[in-house]
Formats: C-alpha cells, structure tokens, sequence
C-alpha cells in the first residue's frame, strides 16, 4: 500500500482524479509514474519495456487492487517540496497530462536514460514504437530534455554524435 | 529406437495447440504475457513487433477466435481504438508452449 499511497500523493497534488476502468487514465498514470521514476521519486515499481513502452505490471496491479483509493485519492502519504516539484513539472511540462505527449516523453527518457541508447538511438528506436507525427515526436523530446536535462558524460556523447554527422557533411561538402 | 525423452515429447506434444505455432502469433501472445488487462492496441502490437496490417489482422483474428485474446474497444485521445490481452486460456496455452520447447532444447 505504502508504494501507491505515494502515487495517489502526487495525484491529489495537481488535482487529477483517475477512473481506474479507463484505458487511458491507466495509461497516464503509467506514463508519469515512469517519468516520476526516471527523476528518482522511487515509489517502487518496476518499469521494462513492452510493446507499448515503458510499462510496469506491478504498478497495474496495484491500480487494480486499490482502485477505490486511487480513485478517490485517498493517501495519508505526505510529498516533500521537492516531490511535489517534480510531480507540477511532469504536469507542466505534458501540458496536463496530456496522453500522447506522455507517452513520447516517458519512451524517450526510458530509453535514453534507463536502457543507456544513445540520444540519437533512442529517437529512432521512439520514432518505431511510437509513430506519431514528426511535430508531436519534437515536442516530446524536447520536453523530456526539459525534464531530465543530459548528464555531461550524456552531452559527450550527443557531440560525438553529432561530430560524425558534421564530419560527413563537410565530407559532402568537398566533393560538391 | 526411440529414447524416453522423445516418447515424452511426442507424448507431451499431444497437450500442445500446433495452431499457436506461428512466429507473429507466438511474438503477439509473448508481448501480451505481461500487459495483463491492460493489453496493447493494435498500432502498439503493429509497431513493436514491426509487423504488416494485413499478417497482425490476420493473426489476432485467428487468436480471438481460438480464445486466446480477446478483444475489446478503447478510448485514448477521443479516438476509439481496438486493444488486445491474453486470455486465462491464452496463457495456459503459452505455459504449456514454453515448458514443452524448455523440454525439447535440453
């Protein structure tokens, strides 16, 4: 109980109020808990990639399990000012909790951060999960960077990157 | 002559649904093992199992009509959208799939 009394914590912070049998509030709450994760609130569940990205079953069972509290946002847990920080900037930052945006957001950093693929692996790798459109696709990356800005050993990797497709382009360059 | 481990096998093979023996509808039951109700839509199954509409239909059709998904009608985005989960039978018969390969690889 302890675990998703935290989750209903964060929940009741910005007022959101989940009906447990809707598909997509499900999804929503899977996607922030995951990003929640990510930034290192550890409510304790589990998160692996599936089919349709970052999912935790365990998280599932116990939104089955305690619906009605969920549902009702019954939490004796008490955010930190610093929990409920990351909590408003989740739902700032996915204009509301909007479903798609979370979905692209919580794929992306999962893969960035969680899996170790590089940034530019993780973009191609979201881009066949999630085949949304191109702008949607942008805005979710960008916002996930707003979330959880790259490390430096991150950002040397991203230049490296990005040298080698600087280095091709003056290659094409010379040949024009 | 056949060995005890092969009269087991054929033996056990007996248990074994041969029309689950399809690599899309082996990938769709094994990516759906963990999803419990929540299941996965059809673009999610399409996309992470980098699968053709018209082979995914086909095979989830076969699926539901085994009983061993079962389909239902969701709603993300406005959109109402088809989304699929393992049924208690489509678990039992991936279970009884699994141990027979463990048995037929050792």
């Amino acid at each position: 109980m302890e675990r998703i009394e935290k989750i209903i914590a964060c929940f009741k912070e910005i007022g959101f109020k989940p009906k447990i049998n809707e598909f997509q509030d499900r999804l929503v709450i899977q996607k922030a808990v995951c990003l929640l994760d990510l930034m290192g609130l550890q409510p304790g569940h589990t998160f692996s990639l599936y089919v349709r990205g970052p999912y935790s079953p365990d998280l599932a069972n116990d939104l089955y399990n305690h619906q009605e509290a969920v549902q009702n946002l019954k939490s004796s847990c008490t955010l930190s000012k610093n929990e409920r920080e990351k909590m408003l900037k989740v739902y700032d930052l996915s204009n509301h909790l909007e479903p798609k945006l979370l979905e692209i957001m919580a794929t992306y950093s999962f893969l960035w951060k969680k899996m170790n693929m590089s940034a530019r692996k993780a973009l191609i790798y979201l881009k066949k999960l999630k085949p949304y459109p191109e702008t949607q696709i942008v805005v979710g990356v960008s916002r996930a960077k707003q979330l959880l800005p790259p490390t430096e050993k991150e950002i040397e990797e991203m230049k490296a990157e990005f040298k080698a497709w600087e280095d091709a382009s003056d290659l094409d360059a010379r040949y024009e | 002559m056949m060995d005890d481990r092969i009269i087991g096998l054929v033996s056990e093979a007996k248990l074994l649904n041969s029309k689950i023996f399809s690599l899309p509808r082996l990938l769709v039951l094994v990516s759906l093992e963990n999803l419990g109700q929540d299941g996965a839509t059809f673009t999610e199954l399409r996309a992470g199992l980098d699968l053709k509409d018209g082979i995914l239909h086909s095979n989830l059709k076969t699926l539901k009509e085994m009983g061993y998904i079962a389909e239902r009608k969701v709603k993300l985005d406005k959109k109402t959208l088809r989304s699929y989960s393992l049924t208690e039978e489509g678990k039992e018969a991936l279970l009884t799939a699994r141990n027979w390969f463990r048995k037929w690889l050792s």
